[in-house]
């Protein structure tokens, strides 16, 4: 028996909601520790290339051995860093369901804190909403939330700001 | 027993924004039909099914169990596989290798993605945005991505707005003659100019589209090559190549930041054409290669491609688009197909690049053929830093 | 001359029911170190030329790391950078199948293959619901649990097998989790106890069900050349076979897996076993619900079809019986769903290196792994593991 194909296109509706509860693992619990305790940002060193892994890692990526934890394994870093890369965003994105903007408006920051080297960057946002204002080679501090209100993240953080020197 | 192995098979479905009518298993399975017709073969003779899709995008774990009906992998072999953006050509990649066992008559691989089913952005948000790193990721990651790489190409001269733009109308061009391209409409430089910023200088006609449709590839061993197929391209090698090392923890955004070794999505894909041409001895790409696809998300990854696998020296991009060398009817020929900027439904797009590649060395191209391909490049590329690189030839 | 891959070495961390200490990547980085450590191994980026890991296998899949893209964090732990890496959305078995198709396809000839999970961090049936057709099944609210209740309902019926029957399964390999060294420390039970335990979907009690665990597994493969290079214990991997079915329930006969049959027959002509109940020595089967063990061991052929019920009490699977079967505890004791199929076929390969420790099965020679993806075993991968280095044909 043929059919005609119906005239509208019939749609099932589904909302898929994910609950997650991450371990932090004792990496990056110290990382979020300190931010949160201390003000300080902290990375970690590795044994063979010595270069200074920001967020700290188990292991280096690049030589794939670990970085024990051990105090001389474990670099503090400055707050306060050099631009290398800033991406104003033209266009926010919007959240599929609540069509609320997401995230900030803030031009995104990467910055190489003092302390690391060149592969310590740590990404965050700028305090201005003008991308120009941040070229690589400017130079950032980061404005801390007071201690009662930091909860463990880099939002702890509030933004970076331009500084002189 | 590990034997040569041939592409002797391509489908594709129509590439659009949106496939209200058709489910997700109908779309697959147009795109297995096409390429069994195209390789002259029945579902009967398929031995095994490899499928890939980022399926987070339509909710839909698992998805190789659902789409069994569909993809012709009911009572076979098969499993799933996903590296990201590169997922295509990771396919491809599992398929060569079960082909290059012997213990398969013809081995099927399908990429796809129905992005209009679910939410693209939601999915990637749970990429670029961080439980711990909370702050610093929102934002499209991919327009991000390309505007670090877009940035230094300005900033080493490797080329220039307008000439972006005159690259842009060219894959729009190739893509006009290509019948299964999602956008196939006439550009000018103008209009390219002057679309709304995305994340400068990255406009927004300069950005790949949110497609949905599905590619298949058919894979044999050469001892049933003989038997299936008089026109195969032989696939000589393959790689894949990571580039993992992402100075952060979850977000996808910062491991595109200048890294000493630069952006490692584009180091990979440098990685990647080095290993095949080291493998197979090429010295000069330009002039041994008659064709390339390049997974270009936007036609600033596309300039940027021919630099990092060698078509020209770095920072020389801009010859390559006074000499039209890369044009159609130039003398390399890069993305006939219209490249990623013309299509990209994720899971497919990858697999496209190898598929164009097999048909150009077949002569299916028609109105997009190059003419006298005798061997061919695709490399991919794609977040999560995979590339793959696939070399294939008209014979070994 | 065809080519041969070996099982050369294995790590596994702990399998636990919640793991806070570790992230996601330390967990699986446990696993790669302790391989590093047994074998010596750079990867190829490390090395000039000769004997390194050139191809990762990861096995992990989006919706349990809850990220698109799963193993995007977890790169530098398994020694990502500058390697051939690829993931496999499915079962361990078919991330081992992959890894030895590329062995014997020439192209690789050093393969790590991980795999971790984390199935305390989310909710299992808020996942598993999504697998199933989103038009005519998901909205009926299945996860894996109600299917395999429709399924082991199905068995039922079909063969008069009792709940009783199930649950000698879940208190077998409960015991036998008691030699096993990564196994979470559970107090052993009786039928009693699992006839007795909370109600889930009929029949399947809480313990006749995996329990949520915690977990990584590594294994490397390697070519006949570069096997004699690593070990000189090598287990052979000489049978390989996986089949889909199809994915609607109602087109299947549940009591019946056509496609592991399928998959076990192409694993038994590959290895060359024209009678698996005699020449297998032992079985690790995916026993994510207790009735699975007995349905699976049917579609492979290791009994008659219907008498898993016979099966089990006969005593022959139990660990001194004539056909061990899950000598480690199986997933009933608890392995993370995608890591199960890794952690089984270490254990076979422990069994027929002679490291078995206590739950040695004495002079086992060849041994059978199976792994199932997708609802009520709509996919599954067959492995036969050999001492002895087989022909593949």
């Amino acid at each position: 028996m043929n059919q005609k194909a119906p005239d509208e296109n019939l749609y099932v509706e589904q909302i898929i909601e994910l609950p997650f509860t991450e371990s932090a693992g004792k990496y990056i619990s110290i990382f979020l520790t300190k931010i949160r305790d201390e003000g300080k940002i902290v990375a970690n060193k590795c044994p063979v290339c010595h270069r200074i892994v920001l967020p700290p890692r188990i292991v280096c990526a690049y030589c794939k051995v670990e970085i024990e934890d051990k105090p001389e394994n474990w670099v503090e870093l400055s707050d306060k860093g050099t631009v290398t890369d800033c991406m104003g965003i033209d266009d926010r994105e919007v959240d599929a369901i609540t069509g609320e903007f997401v995230g900030t408006p803030n031009p995104i920051l990467f910055i190489r804190l003092d302390g690391g080297d060149e592969w310590t960057i740590l990404g965050h946002i700028a305090k201005e909403m003008d991308a120009s204002k941040y070229p690589p080679g400017a130079r950032v501090q980061a404005v801390w939330k007071p201690q009662k209100e930091r909860q463990g993240k880099t939002s702890d953080i509030q933004f970076f700001q331009l500084i002189k020197e | 027993m590990s034997e040569r192995i041939a592409i002797v098979g391509v489908g594709q479905t129509y590439f659009k924004s949106r496939r209200p009518e058709v489910s997700e298993l109908e779309m697959v399975n147009e795109a297995v039909m096409a390429a069994l017709e195209n390789a002259h073969l029945t579902i009967k003779d398929i031995d095994a099914v490899v499928v890939g899709n980022m399926e987070l995008f339509e909710g839909d774990y698992q998805v190789d169990m659902w789409l069994a009906g569909g993809s012709g992998a009911y009572l076979k072999s098969g499993f799933k596989v996903q590296t990201g953006g590169s997922t295509g050509s990771s396919v491809c990649c599992t398929v060569f290798d079960l082909a290059a066992t012997g213990e398969f008559k013809t081995i099927l691989g399908i990429g796809f993605e129905k992005q209009d089913e679910g939410s693209s952005q939601a999915s990637l948000r749970s990429i670029h945005e961080d439980v711990f790193f909370d702050v610093g990721s929102s934002g499209k990651s991919a327009a991000t991505a390309v505007q670090s790489v877009a940035l230094d190409m300005m900033h080493r001269k490797s080329i220039t707005e307008e000439q972006v733009a005159i690259v842009r109308v060219k894959q729009a061009e190739n893509a006009m003659r290509n019948p299964n391209a999602h956008l196939r409409r006439k550009l000018t430089v103008e209009e390219v100019m002057n679309s709304p910023k995305l994340a400068w200088p990255l406009r927004v006609f300069h950005m790949c589209p949110t497609s949905v449709g599905a590619c298949a590839i058919i894979v044999a061993p050469e001892s049933q090559v003989k038997k299936i197929s008089n026109n195969p391209a032989w696939v000589a090698d393959w790689t894949n190549i990571h580039g993992a090392i992402q100075p952060f923890y979850g977000s996808i955004t910062p491991s595109t930041v200048s890294t000493p070794l630069g952006p490692m999505w584009a180091w990979s894909v440098e990685q990647a054409a080095n290993r095949i041409y080291k493998r197979n001895g090429i010295t000069n790409p330009r002039k041994e290669l008659d064709v390339v696809e390049v997974y270009d998300m936007a036609t600033w990854a596309e300039i940027e491609w021919w630099e990092r696998i060698h078509l020209c020296e770095r920072n020389d991009a801009h010859k390559l688009v006074e000499e039209r060398a890369t044009w159609l009817d130039g003398d390399i020929p890069v993305n006939p197909s219209g490249g990623v900027t013309s299509t990209n439904a994720i899971g497919a797009s990858a697999m496209q690049r190898v598929a164009e590649v097999a048909i150009q060395v077949r002569g299916e191209g028609s109105e997009r053929q190059v003419p006298n391909v005798k061997m061919g490049l695709a490399v991919t590329a794609g977040g999560d830093m995979y590339s793959a690189g696939v070399l294939i030839k008209k014979s070994l | 001359m065809s080519r041969k891959v070996a099982i050369v070495a294995v790590a596994q961390t702990k399998y636990e029911a919640s793991n806070t200490n570790q992230s996601n990547s330390e967990l699986l980085w446990e696993v790669t170190k302790k391989i590093l450590e047994q074998t010596n191994l750079k990867f190829e980026n490390q090395v000039n030329s000769g004997l390194c890991i050139d191809k990762i296998i990861h096995c992990s899949e989006d919706f349990w790391q809850g990220r698109t893209i799963s193993d995007l964090t977890l790169h530098p732990e398994m020694g990502g950078y500058a390697m051939d890496v690829i993931k496999v959305a499915a079962d361990g078995t078919q991330a081992v199948y992959h890894a030895a198709m590329s062995i014997l396809s020439g192209h690789h000839d050093v393969i790590l293959i991980t795999a971790q999970r984390k199935e305390s961090e989310t909710v299992r049936s808020s996942i598993e619901n999504n697998a199933f057709d989103p038009i005519y099944l998901r909205p009926l609210g299945f996860d894996f649990l109600t299917a395999a209740a429709l399924q082991a309902t199905r068995y039922m019926h079909t063969y008069g097998l009792t709940e009783e029957h199930f649950a000698r399964v879940a208190v077998k390999n409960r015991s036998n989790a008691k030699n096993n060294p990564y196994a979470r420390r559970e107090k052993a039970i009786t039928i009693n106890d699992v006839l007795r335990s909370k109600m889930l979907a009929y029949p399947i009690k809480q313990l006749d069900a995996k329990p949520v665990a915690d977990g990584a597994c590594a294994i490397v493969v390697a070519s006949e050349e570069a096997v004699k290079k690593l070990t000189d214990k090598p287990v052979w991997i000489t049978g390989l076979g996986n089949c889909y079915d199809a994915h609607y329930p109602g087109d299947r006969e549940l009591s019946h897996s056509e496609a592991l049959s399928l998959a076990s027959k192409k694993a038994y002509k590959m290895a060359g076993i024209k009678n698996p109940r005699k020449e297998i020595d032992l079985a690790e089967i995916a026993d994510e619900y207790s009735y699975q063990e007995l349905l699976w061991t049917e579609g492979l052929g290791l009994c008659d079809e219907g008498k898993g019920g016979e099966l089990i009490e006969s005593g022959s699977t139990e660990i001194d019986g004539k056909l061990p079967v899950n000598t480690a505890g199986g997933l009933l004791s608890g392995l993370p769903s995608g890591v199960a199929g890794m952690a089984q076929t270490a254990e076979a390969f422990l069994q027929l290196q002679g490291n078995a420790g206590a739950r040695q099965v004495n002079g086992a020679q060849i041994a059978l792994v199976q792994g199932t993806t997708g609802p009520c075993g709509q996919s599954h991968c067959v492995i036969i593991l050999n001492r002895r280095k087989g022909e593949i044909l």
